[in-house]
């Protein structure tokens, strides 16, 4: 029988963020069922009783904060020691944060402690960020712009600035870049070695550098230069300098481009410059036909892994395919499906994975929905529920705001595959894992679970669905790549090497299914 | 030895008095709350964050900030001495924080569409406008108690009956999660509406006269912080993120981009405000 416990902490005043934080963190330890951090108010302490936390917090005024915990009664104490823990932690956070004084406080005193600095990385909040990058090139430095929600108009003004001064301005928006080995946001571990890549797509940029040090070749840089960079407004500045950079830098052999559909015309433009550059140069911009992308001097390629696998090919003095794709394979020993089953159900944290995805599933499926619709694919009408087959991007601005990206929180992927596993419909479900700095530590401690709970409830209801994904990562990333292979393939994932594979490996699935 | 900071504030809000004995009440990453002796919390937020009625606007050093330090508020000077550190209002930028509706028209529409899309997964939103089922007991503990309270405020409001509408306020009060409570977010956004409609209406000007009093009263029901905040949007004082949407909606600008700022206080204050504020609306026209 279910126990509560609860601990009422004095005037204690602590930001939402937090108080979500540590109910999320209590909710998650083994033997407790539910967990909440409120003000004890009159109300709250009313609330708590509606929804089961029947308490006596008698004394409690509602400048206090109270901490509930419901579940196993011998694992309650535990929790709210963690709970008071974790208070404590934060205070002594708040007190290290008293020694940032002797931090740098802006770019200039930042560059007197360390004049050798020639990049800045600023993540400020958009409306601030415009201005704090122009400071940065002002100064002398190459910026890499995380923050979002800088317009385009701040945008060129940066990176015509940035030209100007020959400087590059990697953003706005850009989440990923390895520079000099030093992996920036959100990056993997990679060897150094000579392919060097500049793209416009930030799980695009892992992809590739995952699958190049995978193959057993490295990087020596990787430049993003953020999602809008080949917008005819912008025109691909920072991609053509990147490619200026790379061209002169003697560690780089092979330079690999990387972007969705570009304008036209700035497609045109990269294309000529990329034929000038006096190294092989490997393209993907997905959604284009190689055809008509690939010239002298250019190998145009479908696939992120393609390109990967073009770029260690010509690094070896090896002649790169036009394709690396395998047709569809359908794996032995998959469930037995219910008459109902017939669909995909794609839940992306990368963007760039789950509109290359769309692409891919499109052609060999058709009839795909997606809130990161290609030509020749259905846009998602509410991108909450699937319908047929469905491709999601959790990663999307509806679903990220107020809450961190999906890559690091994956509560909002474990809820859709639970809402996916009730769908009678569901066949497939299909998952991208970023592995890296940046991401979740560890990704398989919540997808497991998820996928274990989904196997039980469509069980219970006389069907079996199957789970591909594929792991983007390396062994020398943070996570434990093997680990995490592991345990997913151990709870019945199959672990494809690239998301090109996995998609094709859903799609061979899906297409044994009656349609 | 430190030598004192002398900073310029960017921003003072109307409702910050002239001169008080304080102490620090509490302190955050980016603003700290100081308490004076009559029982105002004035906060002090950094440039980044907009105007509050009883708010300073400035660069201060929060990390050298502890609760309990005395304060002292004199000759439009705030100074901490314990932490070194000296503000200079006299150059700031006055805040009132009076809402005006400029146009009978509404713009709400696209408060909404912001909400649906952009609120966070807490809070009073998910409740009105998640097609997603609660996660948690509270969570449906917390919209049971909105749907049984919402419909009889908007009926309170609809009808100008001050009596019910308290009534139903009690209910709110101090009610779900969060620094300040969803529940207050809520009421302040529902004050914001009916101010903004007030001199459009007679008798939600009668209506807020006579909340005015018992909001007060019931803002004894939650924290320091919160009660702040109800006091000063009973008496028609608000932050200048929620001003700028009710300016927008109630006007012309961007109301989009102002309900994505509003949308960014605390983690889901924002949201809770905006709900309150399109629930203000929705019951206070429906008898216009």
């Amino acid at each position: 029988m279910s126990a509560t416990l609860l601990k009422i902490v004095p005037r204690e005043y602590r930001d939402s963020v937090s108080l979500m934080q540590l109910s999320a963190m209590l909710g998650k330890l083994p033997g407790v069922e539910q967990a909440s951090a409120v003000m004890a108010t009159e109300n709250n302490l009313a609330l708590l009783a509606e929804a089961g936390l029947r308490v006596d917090a008698k004394g409690a005024r509602a400048s206090d904060l109270l901490i509930v915990v419901q579940g196993e009664k011998s694992a309650l104490p535990a929790a709210i020691e963690e709970a008071v823990k974790s208070l404590t932690r934060q205070t002594e956070d708040t007190g290290a944060e008293a020694r940032v004084a002797l931090r740098p406080r802006s770019l200039q005193m930042a560059l007197k402690t360390t004049p050798e600095a020639n990049l800045a990385l600023i993540s400020t909040p958009g409306d601030y960020a415009g201005a704090e990058a122009m400071k940065a090139l002002r100064l002398g430095l190459n910026v890499m712009l995380f923050s979002n929600n800088v317009s385009e108009e701040e945008e060129l003004l940066l990176k015509r600035f940035a030209r100007a001064a020959d400087l590059i301005v990697m953003g706005p928006d850009c989440g990923t870049a390895i520079i000099n080995g030093t992996p920036l946001a959100f990056a993997n571990v990679v060897k150094r070695g000579p392919v060097g890549v500049v793209g416009a797509s930030g799980t695009g940029l892992q992809q590739v550098t995952v699958l190049v040090d995978r193959l057993g070749s490295g990087i020596s840089q990787a430049i993003g230069t953020g999602g809008r960079d080949l917008h005819r407004e912008i025109g691909a500045i920072s991609m053509l300098k990147g490619l200026t950079d790379l061209a002169a830098d003697p560690a780089t052999q092979v330079i690999v481009l990387i972007s969705k559909p570009p304008a036209p015309e700035v497609a045109e433009r990269v294309l000529a410059e990329a034929a000038k550059a006096g190294k092989p140069v490997v393209v993907n911009f997905l959604g284009t036909d190689p055809k008509q992308v690939g010239r002298k001097g250019v190998h145009a390629v479908k696939t992120l892994e393609d390109a990967a696998r073009a770029a260690v090919a010509i690094s070896k003095g090896e002649k790169p395919r036009d394709s690396y794709a395998e047709p569809p394979s359908v794996p032995s020993g998959l469930p037995r499906f219910a008459d109902t089953q017939r669909y995909v159900r794609g839940l992306y944290s990368g963007g760039t994975f789950c509109y290359e995805a769309t692409l891919l599933l499109g052609e060999l499926l058709g009839d795909v929905h997606s809130n990161t619709p290609t030509r020749g694919t259905t846009g998602l009408a509410d991108v909450w529920q699937s319908r047929q087959h469905t491709l999601v991007d959790l990663g999307d601005d509806v679903f990220t705001r107020g809450r961190p990206h999906p890559m690091i929180d994956y509560r909002l992927r474990t809820e859709r595959i639970a809402r996916e596993a009730e769908d009678p419909e569901t066949a497939v479900i299909l998952l991208d894992v970023v592995l890296g700095y940046g991401s979740h530590m560890d990704p398989s401690s919540e997808l497991v679970p998820a996928i274990n709970r989904a196997r039980t409830t469509a069980s219970a209801q006389g069907r079996a669905i199957a789970f591909v994904g594929q792991i983007c990562g390396t062994a020398a990333d943070p996570q434990d790549f093997a680990r995490q292979t592991r345990a997913l393939g151990d709870a019945g994932m199959l672990c494809a090497e690239s998301n090109a594979q996995a998609v094709r490996l859903a799609a061979g699935i899906a297409s044994t299914l009656t349609r | 030895m430190r030598a004192t900071s002398r900073l310029f504030a960017d921003g003072v809000g109307a409702r910050v008095p002239p001169r008080a004995g304080a102490q620090v009440h509490s302190v955050f990453l980016r603003a700290c709350n100081i308490e004076t002796q009559a029982g105002e919390l004035i906060t002090v937020v950094s440039p980044g964050s907009g105007n509050l009625p009883h708010g300073i606007r400035c660069a201060a050093p929060f990390a050298r900030l502890r609760q309990g330090q005395a304060a002292n508020l004199e000759g439009a000077t705030l100074r901490i001495p314990a932490a070194d550190f000296m503000v200079d209002l006299s150059r700031a930028a006055l805040w009132n924080g009076k809402v005006a509706a400029a146009s009978p028209g509404l713009r709400g529409a696209e408060v909404q569409r912001a909400l649906r899309d952009h609120a966070p997964d807490q809070g009073i939103a998910p409740g009105l406008f998640s097609s997603g089922s609660p996660r948690s007991a509270l969570e449906r503990a917390l919209n049971a108690r909105l749907a049984q309270v919402l419909p009889v405020l908007a009926r309170a409001t609809e009808a100008r009956d001050a009596g019910a509408v308290v009534l139903a306020l009690s209910a709110l009060v101090g009610l779900g999660p969060g620094l300040t409570p969803a529940g207050d977010d809520f009421i302040v956004g529902y004050l914001a509406a009916l101010w903004s409609r007030a001199y459009r209406d007679p008798g939600i000007a009668a209506l807020l006269r006579a909340l005015a009093a018992p909001v007060g009263q019931l803002s004894l029901r939650t924290n320091a912080i919160s009660r702040q905040m109800l006091r000063d949007a009973a008496q028609g004082h608000f932050a200048e993120r929620l001003a700028e949407v009710v300016h927008c909606v109630c006007g012309g600008g961007d109301v989009a981009g102002s309900a994505r700022r509003a949308l960014g206080i605390g983690h889901s204050s924002g949201a809770d405000t905006l709900c309150g504020l399109l629930f203000g609306y929705a019951s206070a026209l429906a008898a216009s």
